[in-house]
């Protein structure tokens, strides 16, 4: 079967970004953070580290929405396509359990 | 009227109503295995996010949460950083899942493993983990019902009662409707646990500190390590922090009530969609709960139970129907993770340890029967352990997200790694869970990281050795691996 699955530079970087944001809201990273907060405590009237943490979890949210609609590797019409032809191929028409 | 017996009578409606989806529901169930566990795997979104968030939201979202940002600070939003990464890694790994049911059949974690290793021990081993993992937190959910029904009744309904109506309540539709009842009243549960959770906190923090900057500055001017790590009382250092991030996730993940959820989606797209659905969902829930979590040492400095945070704070500051309301949303709540619990345990025993150890010539009606008559069995056990405590089991929930934590490497070497063999995953499997327990219970964890993930990096490292130095069986685990690769056009 031909590879159908290369992504495009937008799914790429919605991938990172999502990685990125994990990396943000643990340690080290959010140490660092965490010791800008002890010298600021607030940005807009709200705690440095609740606008952080909400932040990452936006973009986090974000990106995963952009790569669950656009990843050709997440498109459900495309797997349960091939589910099928493997069932097929396989002789099952529903599945088989090995007991 | 008197004010406790108003209380009882919203209680009961919203009783009355989750009974009524959950019989109404279960009139459409069919008398076998795959319905009762997975509802036949029809589900479209709005039930299954409702219904996968119902898994990890419980009594300690309600409360639990609020008490723990009123004891650690900030810090303490680690939790809804672990549940919304979890999202993420489910959503990654739970279409392998998926397909493993459809093109296999599987219905638990401990069936999937067993097959992949060609190994009944390593089936009877994970199943195992995951039952004495799950069942004494069904009794935690028994003790916040009956809290809140002690509290609502002004002592006038006994915690032991409150805790027995709402098991009779949840065990009888889920006897009856299997996987479609829980579901049903999951999605009703979660949609007014969501209401009372936000219209709660927002009138809160109006009345009580007159709007939502200011409960923070209030908490800044009582203590401003409230704000910033590691918190008042330093617990949340680098090294805790991170390990129990690392535990959540697979801890969470792993549980057998949530793995069964994946299978129950109707297809890949309404699987994808019903993960980012729970991530917005749980991370969203709690916007508001650091706000008046934090600003209520401004108000109450000293709380000796801080996990009672939330119901103190409305009784006080909302309007007393809307406070009920919100009460009882928080009864919604446990119910919700107490039945898919109970549920997740009886389609273990039926499928894992009937079938995979005891009968394996079982009928899909056996199979069916022996679930169904676990769940009240399963509630009758979580009401004992409530009501005697043992310390033996007590210990065990110590090691909860740890001890479902260790299923990780060998659910992960089963889904990737093609040398992954069944001495290794049993060798990890035995080794990681004594090791979590000595550093639970005798020796303190080296650089503060926390027994959990001592056990789990231990059973990772014994995991890969051991697979390393022995053969996998021929075929086997390659031919899972290859089926799910050549679907998925993956490499992985």
């Amino acid at each position: 079967m031909k590879n159908e699955t290369g992504e495009s530079l937008f799914v790429k970087l919605a991938y990172l970004l999502i990685i990125i944001s994990i990396i943000m809201v643990i340690p080290p990273v959010l140490m660092g953070i965490n010791s800008v907060a002890l010298k600021n405590q607030f940005l807009f009237g709200l705690p440095l580290m609740y606008l952080w943490y909400y932040g990452w979890f936006t973009l986090m949210i974000l990106c995963m929405i952009a790569v669950v609609s656009k990843s050709k590797k997440w498109d459900g019409d495309l797997i349960e396509k091939r589910l099928n032809e493997f069932l097929k191929k396989e002789g099952l028409k529903n599945g088989k359990v090995d007991n | 009227m008197e004010k406790w017996i108003i209380n009882i009578i919203v209680i009961a409606i919203t009783l009355v109503i989750v009974a009524v989806i959950g019989f109404i529901s279960s009139r459409k169930s069919k008398p076998n295995l795959n319905d009762f566990a997975i509802a036949g795997g029809v589900f479209g979104p709005i039930v299954l996010i409702f219904t996968m968030s119902a898994t990890i939201q419980s009594a300690f979202s309600y409360m639990g949460f609020a008490g723990w940002l009123y004891k650690d600070g900030i810090g303490a939003m680690l939790d809804a950083s672990g549940i919304l990464t979890m999202s993420i890694i489910a959503w990654i790994i739970g279409r392998r899942f998926w397909l493993l049911n459809r093109r296999y059949g599987y219905l638990t974690l401990a069936q999937l493993t067993k097959s992949f290793y060609s190994s009944k021990e390593t089936g009877a081993i994970v199943a195992l983990i995951s039952i004495i993992f799950t069942l004494p937190f069904v009794g935690l959910q028994l003790a916040g019902a009956g809290y809140l029904f002690d509290v609502l009744s002004g002592g006038k309904i006994p915690f032991l009662w409150g805790a027995f109506i709402i098991l009779v309540i949840a065990i009888l539709y889920t006897y009856l409707g299997g996987m479609r009842a829980v579901a049903w009243t999951d999605t009703f549960q979660g949609i007014f646990m969501l209401i009372a959770f936000w219209v709660g906190g927002i009138i809160i923090l109006q009345n009580g500190f007159g709007g939502f900057a200011k409960a923070f500055q209030a908490a800044f001017k009582v203590d401003p390590a409230l704000l910033t790590l590691p918190g008042p009382r330093s617990w949340l250092t680098g090294g805790g922090y991170i390990s129990f991030w690392l535990i959540f996730l697979p801890g969470s993940l792993l549980l057998p009530h949530y793995v069964i959820r994946v299978f129950c989606a109707r297809s890949i797209n309404i699987l994808k969609w019903s993960f980012v659905g729970t991530a917005v969902y749980l991370a969203y829930m709690v916007i508001f709960t650091p706000a008046y979590a934090l600003g209520a040492h401004a108000l109450y400095p000293a709380m000796e139970y801080p996990d009672r945070l939330f119901p103190i704070l409305l009784l006080e500051y909302a309007p007393y129907w809307l406070a009920i309301l919100s009460i009882t949303g928080g009864i919604a709540a446990l119910m919700s993770t107490l039945d898919s619990q109970a549920h997740g345990v009886s389609v273990l025993v039926a499928r894992d340890i009937y079938t995979g150890l005891i009968n394996k010539n079982a009928t899909e009606k056996m199979e069916f029967k022996v679930s169904r008559w676990t769940v009240p069995v399963a509630g009758i056990f979580a009401f004992l352990i409530l009501v005697y405590k043992p310390p033996f089991l007590m210990k065990l929930m110590f090691l909860s997200f740890g001890g479902i934590a260790l299923l990780a490497p060998v659910t992960l070497g089963a889904l990737y790694w093609k040398r992954s063999t069944k001495e290794g995953a049993i060798a990890s499997l035995i080794l990681g869970f004594i090791a979590n327990a000595i550093f639970e219970f005798l020796v303190p964890a080296p650089f503060g990281l926390g027994s959990g993930l001592m056990g789990l990096i231990i059973a990772a490292v014994i995991f890969i050795i051991v697979s390393l130095f022995t053969k996998p069986i021929p075929g086997s685990v390659q031919t899972h691996q290859r089926d799910i690769s050549e679907i998925l056009m993956s490499k992985i």
